[in-house]
């Protein structure tokens, strides 16, 4: 039997034992011989959760083709196991060798929400690393964060020993090239981090201090030493038709989240909806070849099996070979009845017709993102879909045989009034009195929308990182005008609303736009017994406000006051390519309710052309579409 | 064509549900090039069937399931092209080419034809169960034990479904209860035991009892009633258990479930 590092004893006590015994179908092994860099990835979530992230397959692949590199895989333990390791002091493990994470030369970190700043202190303290970089000694692992939040990196700076920010194809050999150096030259830890803060991406926080004013906002953030650099880029992979992408993925034994094949058709997106953090850290947008994604997806799905693939993006619609990659792979796997799935498509003849193809209609439904309820609010946020198209899209559909809508908002918009509530449920009444306008025979069944919102949360690097976030009351109280709205609707029955958590909100509010004061909250809340903070059921509110409290956090400073232009923002030191001063303008042109084109429409000098990549560089038409040419190093010109 | 395949599952893989399993062979099969029958309707799954459950904790080599394929395959490509996908912790052992359904019969599967399974029992190390308390249990006239369903509890007498008892003595079976005829075989013992990880010792015997839709008594009962002639309580992590084989009947005789073309 392969070593294992739970006994049966345990295993067979905890819930879905499967999540902590590796073995997947594609897991790599190595010969600890022949290895010299031993570095674990996590995803601080469960198993489930994070075996249907896209971004660790891709670096776990791509680390594990160095021949003297083994990466293996580490998720949270469930609250069970959590437990019974606590207890019985059992050190955390990776997967594929069962051996103690402490034992490895890199822990790598991603960072896709966070709600899940707990989680990774529990991966920490399970492993028996110390939490705090300044705490580590030459034996622990280095420990790296990535991902989305590490644009924002610095409630969590100081457990981290460095963050690489920007998409992980581009340095990472570049890294463990480095660290196979110092490590033959016996330099130190110390050493080895200082030479890191000169690799282009990487942020060690322990090399940089920050300063605040009276009124507790900053007043200055600088590298402690002349050659580590004051600013940061973002890492960019220029060619994403010709680059690491896993041909066998693994292949989970247990049902997990995402248990299909993940073809990324691109990455960024062209919108510039100016509540969205990953359409302006991804930009430019840059579309795979089709001649690569068919490839990818063939070698895939034969080499896991798997009975679905979906197509993953911002936003699928502005692929611009769409209907030929789709319609492609309707025709090739057909046969092998493998199920296509397209999330995040416009509604349109070309959606219908495919989803009519992938699809049983009479059990699926519709999904819009309006994210708010009028034209002025979503002018405002950018959102450039009109009522219009909801209303005709909604009538295609119901003309192809749907009748159930899913309907997406936010509640707390900046500038949101009563009027921008109440739109919701107006709109929401639109479309199911535009179902009734077929003809009785035309129809099927009743019509169901349903009416989701969520609390906005304003991120770092979008146009709204100003702005402030509403208080709690005020959102609650949209939440009940909403509702009472609703229920004054002629179609009321066929209306539904639900709607998301405040509280969890708050806390992700704070997080989101924090500094590097809240990581003593951050770890007094996790030693408060706070963990699975994403789980509801495991979100304990009082305990965050009780910490909070003691050490003079407040949601007034954090979340719901508007911060000034020239205030010094602690992310600032990133750059992302898009600049503070076209974020600004957005900003502006949000209040002044001026929408601003798409990226193929026109160009708006955001900054990230210095990429010199992707939609930047595209030709574009004078009737402002444009063609999409490969813009790889070859043939750019 | 239809086929039954035979399967082992071992190792870390015991911790395994049984739903977990079926996606496992259903991706394990789509691996493969293999023509494999699909429903019909919006969510067409394979046609496939198991013939019994496997409890998480439990190893095998008496695995099976029943596959349709659209075109014809020899037994020796089916075994060829299935082991060629297998993880390091399945294995697949035998692939018997079924006899084609008559129209408007009522469909035969190996979980109909199930009566008897074969498991091999061994208490681990340190746990108090030695052979004096297997030759006991081997003896005992009757054993009642509480059989506990969702509704009901209700007694019965475990050894009706005990039809043989085994030791192994230096590599050896010595009968402790035995049927006429045995269906512990050399080939039994040889294939049954392929992938049993532990080393048979002095406090681990094979039996065989009823199994199917009719009279099933678990391998779990049967340790169960060992540990109570121990005088200790039954904790399932006391045994490693493994199935050696699957039988059926056909023709009124059980027989290893890949010897009928049912």
């Amino acid at each position: 039997m392969r070593k294992l590092a739970l006994s049966e004893e345990i295993l067979l006590q905890v819930e879905k034992p499967a999540r902590y015994i590796g073995g997947e179908i594609n897991m790599i092994k190595k010969d600890l011989d022949q290895v010299d860099v031993r570095f674990c990835m996590c995803f601080p979530d469960v198993y489930e959760v994070g075996m249907s992230h896209l971004g660790i397959q891709i670096i776990y692949d791509m680390l594990n083709k160095q021949e003297h590199t083994w990466c293996e895989r580490v998720y949270s333990p469930w609250v069970d196991l959590d437990a019974i390791m606590r207890r019985e002091h059992i050190p955390l493990f990776a997967l594929e060798s069962q051996d103690p994470v402490k034992e490895f030369d890199f822990l790598g970190i991603t960072l896709q929400y966070e709600m899940c700043y707990t989680n990774v202190l529990q991966i920490l303290d399970l492993a028996q690393i110390p939490l705090h970089s300044a705490e580590r000694g030459e034996d622990d692992p280095i420990v790296v964060g990535g991902g989305p939040c590490s644009y924002n990196p610095e409630p969590i700076a100081e457990f981290f020993d460095f963050f690489y920010l920007g998409e992980g194809e581009t340095r990472y050999f570049e890294l463990l090239d480095l660290y196979r150096s110092y490590k033959k030259a016996g330099k130190s830890r110390r050493e080895f981090l200082r030479a890191v803060a000169k690799v282009p991406g990487m942020y060690v926080p322990s090399l940089y201090r920050a300063t605040y004013h009276e009124d507790g906002t900053l007043a200055s953030f600088s590298p402690i030493a002349e050659d580590v650099p004051a600013r940061i880029r973002k890492e960019v992979e220029t060619n994403v038709s010709d680059t690491f992408y896993p041909e066998k993925p693994l292949v989970p034994y247990l049902k997990v989240i995402q248990d299909r094949v993940v073809l990324e058709i691109q990455r960024g997106c062209i919108r510039g909806c100016r509540f969205c953090q990953a359409g302006m850290v991804y930009r430019p947008i840059r579309e795979r070849s089709t001649e690569y994604l068919k490839t990818l997806a063939e070698r895939m799905l034969a080499a896991t099996g798997q009975e679905e693939i979906t197509l993953s993006s911002l936003s699928s619609s502005d692929y611009s070979k769409l209907p030929e990659l789709v319609y492609y792979l309707i025709d090739k796997y057909k046969e092998k009845y493998v199920n296509i799935s397209l999330p995040s498509l416009r509604i349109d003849a070309f959606a219908l017709d495919v989803m009519s193809k992938v699809q049983d209609i009479s059990k699926s439904s519709l999904t819009f993102a309006p994210e708010a309820g009028t034209q002025r609010m979503r002018n405002v946020i950018n959102k450039g879909l009109t009522e219009e198209d909801i209303l005709t899209g909604a009538m295609d559909a119901f003309r192809g045989g749907w009748n159930k809508v899913k309907l997406y908002f936010m509640l707390g918009l900046p500038t949101e009034q009563p009027e921008d509530v109440q739109g919701i449920a107006y709109l929401a009444e639109k479309i199911a009195e535009e179902y009734y306008t077929l003809p009785k025979d035309k129809r099927n069944g009743k019509v169901g929308v349903t009416i989701s919102t969520s609390y906005f949360i304003p991120k770092p690097f979008t146009p709204f990182q100003w702005a402030p976030m509403i208080p709690r009351e005020r959102f609650l109280e949209h939440q009940r005008l909403l509702q009472a709205t609703v229920r004054e609707q002629r179609n009321r029955k066929s209306l539904s609303y639900h709607w998301h958590d405040a509280e969890t909100s708050e806390l992700e509010g704070i997080l989101a736009r924090g500094d590097r004061r809240l990581a003593k909250s951050i770890e007094e809340a996790y030693r408060a017994g706070c963990i699975y903070d994403a789980w509801s059921e495991y979100f304990q509110y009082d305990k965050w406000q009780e910490v909070f409290a003691r050490n003079g956090v407040t949601a007034e400073f954090y979340n719901l006051r508007e911060r000034g232009k020239d205030e010094l923002l602690p992310w600032d030191f990133i750059d992302v390519g898009v600049s503070r001063r076209y974020l600004w303008n957005e900003y502006e042109r949000a209040k002044r309710e001026t929408v601003t084109p798409n990226c193929r429409k026109k160009c708006m000098g955001c900054g990230a052309a210095a990429f010199g990549c992707g939609v930047c560089f595209e030709e574009r038409q004078p009737d402002g579409s444009s063609v999409y040419y490969d813009a790889s190093p070859n043939t750019a010109g | 064509m239809r086929a039954r395949i035979r399967f082992s599952k071992f190792g870390s893989m015991k911790f395994l549900g049984h739903l977990d399993v079926m996606r496992y062979f259903q991706k394990a099969i789509r691996r493969t090039d293999l023509d494999v029958c699909y429903s019909e309707g919006f969510h067409p799954h394979q046609i496939m069937s198991f013939a019994q459950p496997l409890s998480v904790s439990l190893t095998s080599d008496g695995e099976y399931f029943d596959v349709e394929f659209r075109t014809e395959h020899s037994e020796a490509e089916l075994l060829e092209k299935l082991s060629a996908v297998m993880g390091d912790e399945f294995a697949v052992s035998r692939a018997t080419r079924l006899n084609d359904y008559v129209k408007h019969t009522k469909k035969v599967t190996s979980m109909s034809l199930i009566c008897a399974a074969a498991y091999y029992i061994e208490a681990k190390p340190k746990v108090p169960v030695s052979l004096k308390h297997i030759r006991s249990f081997a003896e005992a006239e009757t054993f009642p034990v509480l059989r506990k369903t969702k509704s009901s509890e209700r007694e019965f007498d475990l050894m009706s479904g005990v039809r043989e008892l085994w030791l192994l003595q230096e590599g050896q079976p010595v009968c402790l209860r035995a049927a006429e005829p045995s269906l512990f075989t050399e080939e039994l013992w040889r294939t049954g035991l392929a992938h049993w990880e532990g080393e048979p010792s002095c406090a681990g015997f094979a039996c065989l009892v009823d199994a199917g839709s009719e009279k099933n008594v678990s391998a779990d009962l049967v340790a169960g009633a060992v540990s109570q002639i121990a005088g200790i309580p039954y904790r399932g992590t006391d045994y490693h258990i493994h199935r050696m084989e699957l039988f059926g009947t056909d023709g009124g005789k059980a027989v290893p479930l890949w010897k009928i073309v049912l």
